[in-house]
């Protein structure tokens, strides 16, 4: 009713000249346009058709993929597996309480083992020196705390000799932070690292291995044994 | 709209009445009862295609002239001509007989002429319509050749008017919305229609009587 109301009203339309355009404006459409969309139209309805069937297993089986692929994940997740690194450690390993003349007995993880780690997490080898790392264990609170006693502790008995003490033997390792595997630089294939991993598990050792390959004149190899040195005990005061 | 809805629900109750008598015709009635644009569009959605062509073949052709003399352009129109039953056929499982046919159908065909224009970000170039649209002439060459000269000035009239004049002129003259419908469909209000249809008619109406140059 109120569209009839509306075509009584007053217009403001020329009536001649919308008579002209009634009488000019008798335009069909193309015969190939009407074909196009008859057709368009025909297949629509055809594809509904077809997807009523299709719908009607396709649903249910989404769902099923869905829920299994979604408990696969829950299931997977939940398993330690090699996900959680720290599972297999614990408080009394990761954190040595050491004086400057510990043995070997008591050291944390072997700098050997962190290099036979997987190497191929190459941001810790950019890391600027004494940065903090990704924690990878969630320790880092505990070991930083560690680390800072154990660094006081030095230097109050530097400030007590007067001198400037040499890290005691291992004490340097006690400053290696359990680090995730860094990138190893190897020199040549054949003899992919200068220092063998006995020396290195010893900084001292280590040390007197990169010495002894620069004085033999090998300084690219000192120089990677270096930089690999570095990294794993970024806190040892390198002399002179 | 009350008409509208009265008449599908009519449209419902005789097609249950029919499928309980078991006549294998559902949707057959008598010549005299013209089944509404909505009732059309409402029997395409459930899959009778001869109900889309009845409603296609209805509107296609006013659809058609108004998207060629909005556009000013044969291709144009063409391609937003095909454009827009495409929606129409897209939309049909959510259409909703809550407003004319017509009032939807030009929605759309406006709508899409402004998002075609804006995605070719081109300007029409008013070209001269090709007289293969044109019924057949018969006899009469001479008035037929008076007539497309008459609708080429036409034409020309139109093409010198604002686009937003010559669109609510067109959506009048073509689609015969009413002012409030026009209003609907181009998102402004009622007297802002009136304006423009009053600005148009007149400049139209100068420009025709200006006398014609025959070349």
């Amino acid at each position: 009713m109120n569209q009839d109301h509306d075509k009584h009203e007053a217009i403001d339309v020329d009536p001649q000249v919308s008579a002209h355009y009634q009488s000019l404006a008798d335009e069909e459409t193309p015969a190939d346009l009407d074909d196009a969309v008859l057709r368009e139209a025909a297949r629509a309805v055809r594809a509904d058709s077809r997807k009523g069937s299709f719908q009607a297993w396709y649903r249910p089986a989404a769902v099923m993929a869905t829920v299994g692929l979604t408990l696969a994940i829950i299931l997977d997740l939940s398993d330690p597996g090699i996900f959680s690194p720290a599972a297999d450690m614990s408080l009394e390993t990761a954190l040595p309480v050491q004086t400057p003349a510990d043995t070997t007995a008591d050291r944390g993880p072997e700098p050997a083992q962190l290099l036979r780690m997987q190497p191929d997490l190459a941001p810790a080898a950019t890391q600027p020196e004494g940065a903090p790392l990704e924690d990878h264990t969630g320790l880092s609170d505990v070991f930083t705390a560690e680390v800072e006693r154990e660094k006081q502790r030095v230097q109050e008995m530097e400030a007590a000799a007067g001198t400037a003490l040499k890290p005691a033997p291992n004490a340097a390792a006690k400053f290696a932070r359990p680090r995730p595997a860094i990138a190893l630089k190897p020199l040549l294939p054949e003899a992919p690292f200068a220092c063998s991993d006995e020396q290195k598990s010893d900084v001292e050792e280590w040390w007197q291995c990169i010495a002894t390959l620069r004085q033999s004149g090998q300084a690219a190899a000192a120089d990677l044994e270096l930089d690999n040195f570095r990294e794993i005990f970024p806190d040892f005061e390198l002399p002179e | 709209m009350p008409t509208t809805v009265a008449t599908v629900a009519r449209e419902v109750l005789r097609l249950q009445a029919s499928l309980s008598t078991g006549e294998t015709a559902a949707y057959a009635r008598p010549m005299s009862v013209i089944p509404e644009d909505s009732a059309l569009m409402l029997r395409y959605k459930d899959g009778d295609v001869t109900a889309f062509e009845t409603l296609y073949r209805r509107h296609k052709d006013s659809l058609y002239r108004y998207l060629l003399r909005l556009s000013q352009n044969r291709d144009t129109a063409e391609d937003v001509f095909q454009d827009v039953w495409g929606k129409i056929i897209k939309a049909r499982h959510r259409y909703r007989p809550t407003a004319k046919f017509t009032t939807f159908l030009y929605r759309v065909a406006h709508n899409c002429f402004i998002d075609y224009v804006r995605r070719n970000n081109r300007h029409r170039v008013a070209s001269a319509m090709d007289p293969d649209c044109r019924p057949d002439p018969g006899d009469e060459p001479d008035l037929e050749a008076e007539k497309s000269f008459a609708r080429q000035r036409l034409d020309a009239a139109l093409g010198t008017i604002p686009d937003e004049q010559r669109d609510a002129f067109l959506l009048h003259e073509e689609a015969g919305l009413s002012i409030n419908t026009i209003a609907q469909v181009t998102g402004v209000n009622r007297e802002t229609v009136r304006s423009r249809l009053r600005y148009a008619t007149k400049k139209l109406k100068t420009a025709l009587a200006e006398p014609a140059v025959h070349t």
